[in-house]
């Protein structure tokens, strides 16, 4: 029997635990961010939002943003279209294949970023294998190489973990029993899908689309190497500003940007789904 | 008469060999402008320099070649002397270190640009009672700022393809009928993209500054449909390597590299554009003397030929001793076309680099 101060005696308890963490993220993360941002109000000439009134006005910025958000909400597609299938798999083999499944998934992450974006740079070479193997029957030669579709497919393969699993651990919660239950009572497995299946998966599908895109904007060596300038990201921008002209007003404003639509989406998908739940977190109130 | 002058010569000299050996021996860290005074070209240091300092430069074979040629002669030559190295070059990490008060590094090898632009705020004045420029190309000296190589944006073309009749300068890079093919440029304002575009277009070298961007764009777009980008050296060399490029403008050392990789290429060197890197000393460095001794024996006749026997990038001491490299690395090295070459005006480039850049960009990317 618990009465209601006992939970709130062993948070306070181990709550401390909490402040290293904390502390560390502020210092090494939140307070440069700070300097980053008040450098594009403090660099600012003649006015204090003449950085900004830079950034909006110049359309090389704004297209380039534009483009961003254009190739994060295009990558998203791809990697859900891909993910939703390959989680749903997931759940229904053995624990050994689910092994092998998610090693698959992850095995980017065992590799380094430059190595897999040039082994992908000479892959899509309208030479390259790929085309070769496509040329057996007598199909392409595709573009790939210095397009959207290029980056698309290097961005694609780096982000798909980050929506599988987020997606396996809301669809891996979802109680089979009631798909069974379901098509017991005469829905056919389609509308059973639809009508139970799906809306309980979309914690995880809000989950995964939210960190996919937010983590697509910010990609950099990707679009630089397998894209040709047309397909130029922000990050690419705002590393101009950094490393050749030194200027950080600029570098700063663009990132402010940057991270507001970062912290808008973020705040849209808290209407739709709490963070706890889309991640497969169990509440303490279960 | 003779005796009594060939006497009193070699007393002059026995004496005059007495006070240099005096003059150099017993020194102190702070007798600097002392050992300077007596240093000649073939000396490499006093020999009794001491204290230490960081050397920064690109990373890779680059700096691995200055570590053989400047280095390591310069810590054997004074042993009281350690030498700390660290990299890549990072102007964004130069100017935080000068305005945090705290700079690490005390020589680094940059692109001019930097330190012409930040002469007196980022970039300390050369002392050049230290630093001794005999036999160093004038026009590439600048307050702040002493060649440390130069390279070239060359035109290397497929040899392969165009067989007899090969591309052999910018207006054949840019005459897609008689020369049809795949074009690559660097994506960067300084790439040499805006001075081969006026060249081709009929400007003489001595009138190419200020850059007429216009006319530049004009005439890149003129080919727009075979021009492909490299981002990096490293995709430039896949790009002459795979053939993906026909004809492509590369720094020189990434197309040797190609060519000993056995890439079908042949560089065309009228009118290559002549850049060059250079060594400073920011604002604030903890051993700026030791840097300044460090850098004038860095470009000194003996180091600098020492450099281009071990990375086909030329020296800027016209003292130096010719090259050693076999016949491949001669093809590729700069040192006998810096006569046929355009230097590419950096001072120039230092002020109006944040325009160039954002007209390349809105060019390239918008």
């Amino acid at each position: 029997m618990q009465t209601p101060s006992q939970p709130q005696r062993s948070l306070s308890k181990i709550s401390f635990l909490v402040v290293p963490v904390v502390v560390l993220l502020l210092i090494v993360f939140a307070y440069p961010l700070f300097l980053l941002m008040s450098r594009s109000f403090s660099d600012a000439d003649p006015a204090w939002y003449s950085t900004y009134e830079g950034l909006f006005t110049d359309s090389v910025t704004i297209t380039v943003l534009l483009r961003t958000l254009m190739m994060g909400f295009i990558v998203t597609t791809v990697s859900l279209i891909l993910g939703y299938p390959y989680a749903y798999l997931m759940t229904r083999v053995s624990p050994t294949w689910r092994g092998v499944l998610v090693a698959i998934v992850l095995l980017p992450f065992w590799t380094s970023l430059m190595a897999r974006t040039f082994a992908w740079y000479v892959l899509l070479q309208d030479n390259g294998p790929i085309n070769e193997f496509f040329g057996i029957f007598g199909l392409g030669p595709f573009s790939m190489i210095r397009t959207t579709t290029g980056v698309t497919i290097g961005m694609t393969q780096v982000l798909l973990p980050f929506m599988v699993l987020p997606l396996y651990a809301t669809l891996s919660s979802i109680d089979p029993r009631l798909m069974t239950a379901a098509m017991s009572l005469g829905a056919a497995p389609r509308r059973a899908f639809r009508k139970v299946f799906l809306p309980l998966s979309m914690p995880g599908v809000i989950a995964g689309t939210t960190l996919v895109f937010i983590l697509a904007l910010g990609f950099f060596i990707t679009p630089k190497i397998l894209g040709s300038p047309k397909e130029s990201m922000i990050a690419q921008l705002i590393d101009q500003q950094v490393s050749r002209l030194t200027d950080f007003g600029a570098a700063g404003g663009m990132s402010v940007l940057l991270l507001a639509v970062t912290g808008l989406l973020l705040f849209l998908m808290s209407r739709f789904v709490k963070p706890s739940e889309a991640l497969g977190v169990r509440g303490a109130e279960e | 008469m003779k005796r009594s002058k060939f006497i009193s010569a070699s007393a002059a000299l026995l004496a005059a060999g007495l006070v240099l050996a005096a003059c150099s021996s017993g020194d102190s860290g702070n007798e600097a402008t002392d050992s300077a005074s007596e240093t000649t070209t073939t000396e490499e240091g006093s020999g009794d320099l001491s204290g230490e300092m960081t050397f920064v430069s690109f990373g890779g074979a680059y700096q691995d070649a200055q570590t053989q040629a400047m280095v390591d002669s310069f810590v054997e030559a004074n042993p009281g002397v350690s030498i700390l190295q660290d990299g890549p070059t990072d102007y964004a990490k130069i100017s935080q270190m000068v305005s945090a008060g705290n700079v690490t590094w005390d020589v680094v090898d940059t692109d001019p640009f930097f330190p012409i632009g930040k002469c007196g705020t980022e970039a300390e004045k050369l002392d050049f009672t230290i630093i001794d420029t005999t036999g160093v190309i004038e026009d590439l000296i600048s307050e702040c700022s002493v060649p440390s190589m130069t390279y070239a944006y060359v035109l290397i073309y497929n040899s392969e393809k165009y067989g007899d009749n090969p591309p052999q300068n910018w207006t054949d890079f840019f005459d897609t009928a008689n020369f049809p093919g795949t074009r690559a440029i660097q994506n960067s304002a300084q790439g040499g993209g805006y001075e081969i575009a006026l060249l081709a277009d009929g400007v003489e070298p001595a009138s190419l500054y200020p850059l007429d961007y216009d006319r530049a764009f004009t005439k890149l777009d003129s080919i727009s449909d075979d021009l492909i980008f490299w981002e990096s050296g490293a995709q430039s060399q896949e790009m002459m390597e795979n053939g993906e490029a026909d004809m492509i403008i590369a720094w020189n050392g990434r197309a040797y590299n190609a060519a000993v990789n056995g890439a079908p290429i042949l560089p065309a060197w009228d009118q290559n554009i002549v850049v060059y890197d250079v060594f400073m000393v920011p604002m604030g460095a903890p051993n700026k003397e030791l840097a300044m001794q460090f850098i004038s024996n860095a470009i000194s006749p003996e180091p600098q030929g020492r450099l281009q026997n071990v990375i086909p990038y030329a020296a800027i001491n016209v003292n130096a001793p010719a090259s050693t490299g076999d016949e491949l690395f001669q093809t590729y090295l700069p040192t006998t076309h810096i006569e046929e070459g355009v230097i590419q005006d950096q001072t120039w480039w230092a002020e109006n680099q944040d325009e160039a850049t954002s007209k390349w960009t809105a060019w390239t990317a918008g």
